[in-house]
């Protein structure tokens, strides 16, 4: 069953993640990109389809593209 | 009959007259200028003029001319380029206070490309900060205006290369499109725009928004400006890490071929009940695809994905690879940025590993679903903008909302162009997005010729470029 977050949770990991990140949200922005976070949250959640351990993600760790460039260093 | 004016020859046209002599590249130079003295101060489209080194680029044009030596369609030809290609000694300020100063050492790759092939570089072009954002009054530089109505918007993120090719400044001006930063504005101001394939064009020199979506192209006011621009610019670079070992054909060579016998075809739901969709731009996109089924085309309606799919995985994507970057900026000069780059930027901070391994997981899943269509057809047409330009000083979209349909292209890196369909009652442009198969520029600048051919759109300019 889903969580269903109530605002105050969502103020606090709201205030969690930004701290994480080591941001100081400028007090006069902080209602501004609170409501920009919830309306991103939206956003996120549409990436959480269902799959299984065989779908491998797009950027696959590649030798040939990591070393790519090195000899010209 | 009388000469067409200098600003409206086509690099085909004006590279004609430099080599029969009829014409020096310094009297096209100095037109150009002058006409940015002239219509720019309405548009804002350049941040910085560089008269000297244009003037010098012309003279070292006409003496290789002088001498027989010739370098390619460039030769002579004046551009511009979007604010956050590095240029060597040329402040490269990504329209931003935080690099207001900023001097490269050193030309990125696109630069080193133009110049070498005798290119004349006319300036550096307004961008939406870092390449991100919206037209923001609170930054260094005013943000660009659309030259056919300077009340409204240019679209961004290439918002002065959208407005200067408009405004007939320059007959091309290189962009960058992370999420549809050159379709948007080159629909927005009536001009092409190509977002090659990713890995086309090396993006080294170029300051990133988001490494894994990042793609520069040119804006330009035809379809063979915009064909010949990549004939010069593309190509593999070991330096780009993106960069893909694909070999360059000339992307000109097919665009008189027309369309008859093509495969389009139109993910409709992408489009059609999107909100904010406006309805003088689905009877264009409808009239458009009309015109090509009539020049002899196949156009069926096809389902992909939910459109909402893929501009949620780009945007996860975008929001943290850009945040990555400017992390510290953002920890130590939050008021630096624009609030409008400041507002979208920091969102990445709210991504979790999880949430970005599934985005890049669903990025599979979106770039194989469309390389399959690719299989059974030959190019898709859908929606650029959905709508036509706003007011520049309209409240800016929420996060989860776009009035650009062209992310789907850049998180699955196909090519993929905007052309211009029509105008609105209010007189500004609408416009379609074409896409195709990886590395196959070529069929839809076909398809984009064809179109041009047939609708006569781009004999139009705006008032203010006349």
């Amino acid at each position: 069953m889903a969580i269903v977050a109530d605002e105050e949770s969502l103020r606090r990991e709201f205030e969690a993640m930004a701290a994480r990140s080591g941001l100081i949200i400028p007090t006069d922005r902080q209602q501004m990109m609170f409501e920009t976070f919830l309306d991103f949250r939206k956003v996120v959640e549409r990436l959480h389809g269902p799959r299984d351990h065989t779908a491998e993600t797009a950027h696959v760790f590649s030798i040939d593209h990591v070393t790519r460039g090195t000899e010209h260093e | 009959m009388s000469e067409a004016p200098l600003h409206e020859l086509s690099i085909t046209e004006a590279g004609r007259k430099l080599r029969n002599g009829s014409l020096t590249s310094m009297a096209l130079t100095q037109d150009a200028l002058a006409r940015i003295t002239r219509i720019d101060p309405a548009i804002n489209a350049f941040i910085t003029v560089t008269k000297d080194r244009a003037l010098a680029d012309a003279q070292a044009a006409d003496a290789a001319f002088a001498r027989g030596e010739d370098k390619g369609p460039f030769q002579g030809v004046p551009y511009a380029l979007k604010d956050i290609y590095d240029t060597a000694g040329i402040r490269t300020t990504c329209h931003s206070k935080l690099r207001v100063d900023h001097l490269p050492a050193h030309d990125s790759a696109v630069e080193e490309k133009l110049h070498a092939q005798g290119g004349v570089l006319l300036g550096k072009l307004a961008t939406h900060e870092f390449a991100l954002g919206g037209p923001s009054f609170d930054l260094p530089f005013p943000p660009a205006r659309n030259p056919w109505n300077t009340e409204y918007a240019t679209g961004g993120s290439s918002s002065g290369s959208g407005a200067a090719v408009a405004a007939g400044l320059v007959r091309m001006a290189m962009g960058t499109d992370t999420g549809g930063s050159i379709r948007g504005p080159a629909a927005l101001c009536g001009t092409i725009g190509i977002k090659p394939t990713f890995g086309r064009v090396s993006r080294r020199g170029i300051f990133p928004l988001a490494y894994s979506l990042d793609h520069a192209g040119p804006l330009a006011w035809s379809v063979e400006d915009a064909a010949i621009t990549l004939n010069a610019i593309a190509g593999f670079d070991p330096l780009d890490q993106g960069s893909a070992q694909a070999s360059v054909t000339d992307f000109g060579a097919t665009l008189d071929h027309g369309v008859k016998g093509l495969r389009i075809g139109v993910p409709r739901h992408f489009f059609e009940k999107a909100a904010g969709v406006s309805p003088e731009v689905l009877r264009a996109l409808d009239a458009a695809a009309q015109t090509l089924a009539q020049l002899g085309a196949v156009v069926e309606d096809v389902r992909l994905p939910d459109y909402d799919l893929f501009a949620a995985c780009g945007r996860v994507i975008m929001f943290t690879e850009a945040f990555a970057i400017h992390q510290k900026d953002f920890q130590e000069r939050p008021l630096d940025f624009a609030l409008s780059t400041y507002s979208r930027m920091v969102m990445g901070a709210f991504v979790t590993g999880p949430d970005l391994v599934q985005a890049h997981r669903l990025r599979r899943e979106l770039t194989h679903a469309v390389t399959t269509m690719l299989t059974r057809y030959d190019a898709l047409l859908t929606a650029c903008t959905l709508a036509p330009a706003p007011l520049i000083t309209a409240a800016r979209d929420r996060v989860s909302d776009s009035p650009t349909q062209s992310m789907p292209f850049n998180v699955t890196g196909h090519p993929a162009l905007s052309i211009p369909t029509g105008f609105s009652s209010s007189g500004l442009p609408l416009s379609m997005q074409l896409a195709g198969r990886h590395f196959d520029e070529a069929t839809i600048l076909r398809i984009a010729a064809a179109f041009e051919a047939q609708s006569g759109l781009n004999r139009k300019r705006p008032a203010l470029a006349t």
